[in-house]
Order: C-alpha cells, then structure tokens, then sequence
C-alpha cells in the first residue's frame, strides 16, 4: 500500500486534482482510498456525483458515545474509489485539527486500510500545516510522500514553500518526505519557471503539470473528474501521465 | 448525578498507572503535562517517590508552550535532563494537555532518539482512562519496543502487574518471588519491582511462566501464551489452602505439566455472603480464599475499574457511578460482610454493615498505605480470620 498526502495553498486545486488522480489511478485496476482532511468535507464530491457524503466527524457529532461501522463513513465512488471525508467540528468551536486525528485514529481502530485492501491512498489535506493536526497525514504510518501542488503565482508558492519546510522540518521523526511538486497551471507569465525555480530550490522534482483547461471546470459542474467526464481532454491526460508515475513498478493487491 | 464523582475522590488516572509500572524499570520517566497531573502521581498515588531519588520528569508545560508547538522546547529539555540522570530508555507519558493537541509520541520519540542515543517509547494515556488502562498500554509499549527473540532469558518466572496502585510492596513482592523459588523458579522476577526491568522483559519469549496479579496484566500473560506458547497463573495465593494448590498448580507448569489454571467457579452453597469491591485478580484471589477455605457460601466481586470477562462469574459487577454500588447492595441485600477500600464505606446504603478495610491505592491513594495487609500465603489465612471472627469456618 502507498500513500500520499496532497497539500497546496487554499484554492489552489488540491481537492480536483486529488480525485481526478484517484479515479485515474483507480481506472489503472488499483484499488483506492481518498480521504478528504479538510472541514468544509467536499473533497470527495467530484467522485461520487454529487452525492452527500456523511463526514466521520459529523456521524460522531449525531451518534454521541457510538463507534461508527466502516460502511457508515466509506463511499463508494467512481472507479470504486472508497471516499472518506474528516469533516470538521461545530463551526466556531472545537479543533478542526485534532479532528482529523481522531478520524485517523477511527480509521485505525476499524482497519479500514485492511478492509478495504487498499492500494492506494490519497490524503487531501486543507491548504497548510497550520497545527499537529495538519500534520497528521505525514505522520509516520500515515502518508509515505507528499505532493506539493502549486501554481506559479506568489502566495501559490509562498504556501508551497511553507509546506516544504514544514514537512523538512519533521525529517528527524521519519515523517513522510516530498515526492514532488505537481504545477497546476493558472497561466501567468512565466509559470513554469518561477515553479521549476521552487522545485530546484528544494531539490525535489517537478512531477506534473497540468494546464488549465475550461473541461476542468465543465465537468466539475457535472460533479465529475476530468478523468470520467473528459478523458481526452490536456488535464485528464496530465494526470494520467501523473498517475502512471506514482503507479510506477505497483502491482494491484500488491 | 450521572458522571460525577461526588463522594470519592478522583481515582488514580492512567497516567498514574503507567508511571507505577516505569518507576523502578531503569529508563527516565518524562510526564508531558503542566505538573498536577505529576502531583497527583508522585504525591498521591505513589509512596516510592518519598523513599529516595527516581528518575522522572516532568515537563512542566506551560500554555504558550502548547499554543506555540512545544515539541522542540520539550525534546530539548529532555535531552539535557537525559545528559544528567541517564537511563535506559525514555518514556513519555501522556495527559490531558498533550492529548488535546494530539501530539505525535512517535515522532516525537525518533527525534528523542536521535538526540539522546537511548531508545524511547510514548505512552498514549491520556488522563481519560483508568489507572489500569495505563498500565496495560505500558506492558504492552514496553513488550512492543524492547521484547527480543535472540535476547537471553534474564528470568524463567515474570511476574506482572505489581505495582504499589494494587498495594503491591517489596516485601509482598519478594515473598512471591520466593514461593514460586519453591515451586521451581530459579530466577524469578516481577516487572517493575526490586529491579525487574529492560533484560527481563528482553527475554520474555523464554519464560517457563508468567504470573499475572492485577487485571492490567491479563491481556499481556494471554497475549504471550499465544505468541510464545508461555503458560500463565492469573492471581495469587492468600491463605494456607491456597497457597498450597497455586504452588502445586505453579510447579506443575513449571514442569510442562498441567491445564490452564483459571479459578472454577462453583455453585453457591450454604454460608456467609461476602461482597469484594476492588481490583478484580486480587478480588479473585481473596474469593479463593473465603469460598476455599473460609466456609463462605458466595462472594461476589464488583470494581469500578476492569472487569474482565473471562474471569468474571455471572454474579460479577462492573460499577460506573457512585450510586451503582448502593443499587448492587440493594438488589443482593443481605450481605453478610463486604470488604474493600475505607472511602468506599461511604457509598453503601447502611453504613452499620460489616466492613472490612482493604486499602487500594488507586481509590484512596497513600492515605491507608500503613493499614495495607501482606497477605499472601498462611499470613492471610491469620489476617482474615481475625478480620472476619465468627463468620469464618474454623
């Protein structure tokens, strides 16, 4: 089983690109998990059409004292792909951050990694390593590499340089490392210098890049990925391309 | 009132359970909280604290040092701590503090690691849970991290689950010890008491027996009679009668020989009822003895700590809230003694019953610790009687 946490500035696209790349790495025959870390609990939308997906923190927050079945927080999506949302406290109150370790630690308790016998998982994780609770997902037995996505623009890679150093500076916990930066294009001026720049800079490598194009955007008003509703189109394809290199040497039920 | 605890004090926490076990293993004890919870443990809930230097820390947290991220300013606090007390091993021992920001014990502990050169292990306690709670995930941290199979034996007979939070004292200690030498143990030792530390529990797959003699410890004897195929006793022998019939039941497994030994239940039959509220392996052992060899006709067992279900007999009560206890009394009445800590005298409904005072330290902490009886062997025999009078068989 491999796992990769998805983080990238708020808006940046993470939650997009995360579930086209698992119904992408899903078509390829894999079996795969997303889960969304991220109060708002809308990662996961773009994979199951639309359908409401009942966040763990929310199924605790309503069954006060009761331990959830696997089958009360997995979705089943496109492509199989088993969606889970983390959800987030009462808004205004609670900690969003300590919420995603309690789901994690739900997760662990139910062993959805082994009922589900994932080959994948996919942690797409809210914009930054703001607290513990962020960094969850690279935790040691969590997430084994990380992707950075950003654009080219200023605050895209401040953010992504945040990340970079934050997960840097966990190296001596054995946390997860970087496996790459995944551009995500907004078409400005020299894009794929300034994020090339970033990647040398951190000495990791660029692993992706995904143009912009209007089917993203078409078929997520469709509740879809591109990779469902546009496979042809330049940014299914970029992912594809993606997937195959995170796949790279993996054989299903491995 | 549902929840509350209103007449007893609060019990002795997890944290508490797991620093009992760690105190005497060897490593440096590192309490990640702000100090009361070290208070509590260290003042209340453990006499060896007042009888000579240990190793323990603790962290001393402070808010800004929670709001900031306190890992590093922890990590470096321990490491110059290390440098000056040393230690086996560093163990950190969760609260409510780090619990609430989710701190990573693991990574938290590489880094440790990577710093000190000795090897560290976190306790996930989180001041939520019991004292016997805390116990268990200790046992069970410390077989995970330090229990090797190349490792040689450093003892044949382990005894588990001794900790002054079940009045266990050196002196109790050592004379189990000794009984099981005449059974057969040629070097006997108890976890975490009168030096059984990181080599016993190094070579525990080549113990010819483990002993478990509180409720923390059974998971931790049945776990290892699965992995290794070790035999287990669960309790301990209070009384002549008893005594002789563990002893025969531990020689027996110390030559190969024998089933697993767990108490049989027998039908009531006419006699005094007795009622023991405590902690359930040391209740069984002491229902050993007043059904054995006492004459009683049914002792029932209640605690509000574990209950396990495969010890317990049907009459056996897990308790919760304070009012628990009166409803159990009532719905049995009448008992003709029951046994257990001072404080908890004040729960029954007719406090003119016959009580009998067992002090346990995680109920009233160190208050009764003087009052404790060691009772193991003829000594309890003696004890009890007295304790008893006339409702005891001659």
């Amino acid at each position: 089983m491999k796992k990769f946490a998805i983080y990238g500035k708020g808006g940046i696209g993470k939650s997009t690109f995360t579930s086209a790349l698992s119904a992408a790495v899903a078509g390829m025959g894999y079996r795969v998990m997303q889960i969304g870390c991220d109060p708002k609990a809308d990662s996961t939308a773009n994979l199951l059409g639309g359908r409401e997906q009942v966040s763990v923190l929310n199924w605790l927050r309503e069954h006060d004292g009761e331990t959830p079945k696997l089958e009360d927080i997995v979705s089943v999506g496109y492509n199989g792909v088993c969606c889970i949302e983390c959800g987030g406290p009462t808004p205004g109150i609670g900690c969003a951050g300590r919420g995603i370790v309690t789901t994690f630690t739900l997760l662990d308790e139910l062993g959805a990694f082994q009922a589900y016998r994932s080959d994948f998982v996919f942690y797409d994780v809210l914009g930054d390593v703001v607290c513990g609770g962020f960094a969850a997902p690279i935790r040691d037995g969590y997430a084994d590499e990380v992707l950075i996505i950003t654009s080219g623009e200023k605050m895209a890679l401040f953010a992504a340089r945040n990340i970079y150093y934050a997960v840097e500076n966990f190296r001596d916990r054995d946390y997860a490392g970087v496996r790459g930066v995944v551009l995500n294009r907004r078409n400005i001026a020299e894009e794929e210098a300034r994020v090339r720049a970033f990647a040398d800079e951190a000495e990791v490598p660029m692993i992706g890049d995904i143009p912009r194009d209007p089917a993203v955007q078409q078929c997520e008003n469709r509740n879809q990925t591109v990779v469902e509703g546009a496979p042809d189109c330049p940014a299914a394809r970029a992912i594809l391309a993606i997937a195959r290199e995170l796949t790279d040497g993996v054989q299903p039920g491995e | 009132m549902k929840g509350i605890f209103h007449r007893l004090p609060s019990l002795a926490s997890d944290y508490s359970g797991a620093c009992g076990v760690l105190l005497e293993m060897g490593g440096l004890t590192v309490l990640c909280d702000a100090s009361g919870c070290a208070g509590s443990f260290l003042v209340l809930d453990d006499p060896r604290w007042h009888s000579g230097p240990q190793r323990f820390y603790c962290a001393a947290l402070r808010e800004r040092d929670i709001v900031l991220g306190f890992d590093q300013k922890l990590a470096g606090k321990i490491e110059k701590t290390y440098q000056v007390m040393g230690g086996d091993f560093v163990a950190l021992v969760g609260t409510p503090v780090p619990t609430i920001v989710a701190t990573d014990y693991r990574g938290l502990c590489r880094a440790l690691e990577r710093r000190t050169g000795a090897p560290a292990i976190g306790i996930g306690t989180t001041g939520l849970e019991w004292y016997d709670a805390g116990q268990r995930k200790t046992y069970e941290m410390l077989l995970e991290r330090f229990q090797n199979s190349s490792a040689p034996a450093a003892a044949d007979v382990h005894v588990i689950g001794a900790t002054p939070l079940d009045m266990w004292d050196q002196n109790q200690t050592r004379d189990l010890l000794d009984l099981l030498r005449t059974c057969g143990a040629e070097r006997p030792a108890a976890w975490g008491m009168l030096g059984g530390g990181l080599p016993e529990i190094a070579g525990i797959s080549r113990s010819r027996l483990n002993v478990a003699v509180s409720v923390s410890a059974l998971p931790i004897v049945r776990g290892l009679r699965e992995r290794f195929g070790t035999p287990y006793l669960i309790g301990y022998p209070i009384g002549e009668k008893a005594e002789r019939a563990w002893s025969a039941r531990a020689a027996a497994l110390l030559r190969g020989e024998g089933a697993q030994p767990l108490f049989s239940p027998g039908p009531a039959r006419p006699g005094p009822r007795a009622l023991i509220l405590g902690e359930q392996v040391a209740a069984e052992s002491l229902r050993t003895l007043l059904l054995g060899e006492l004459g009683f006709g049914q002792v029932d067992v209640a605690t509000y700590f574990t209950l396990d279900c495969q010890l317990a007999r049907p009459e056996d009560r897990k308790l919760v809230e304070e009012d628990d206890l009166a409803q159990l009394i009532r719905e049995r009445e009448p008992y003709d003694v029951i046994l257990g800590d001072p404080l908890l005298r004040g729960l029954l409904p007719d406090p003119a019953v016959r009580y009998v005072e067992l002090p346990h330290t995680a109920i009233s902490s160190r208050a009764f610790w003087n009052r404790s009886p060691n009772c193991l062997g003829e000594k309890g025999s003696r004890w009890f009687r007295e304790k008893l009078g006339d409702l005891a068989a001659k």
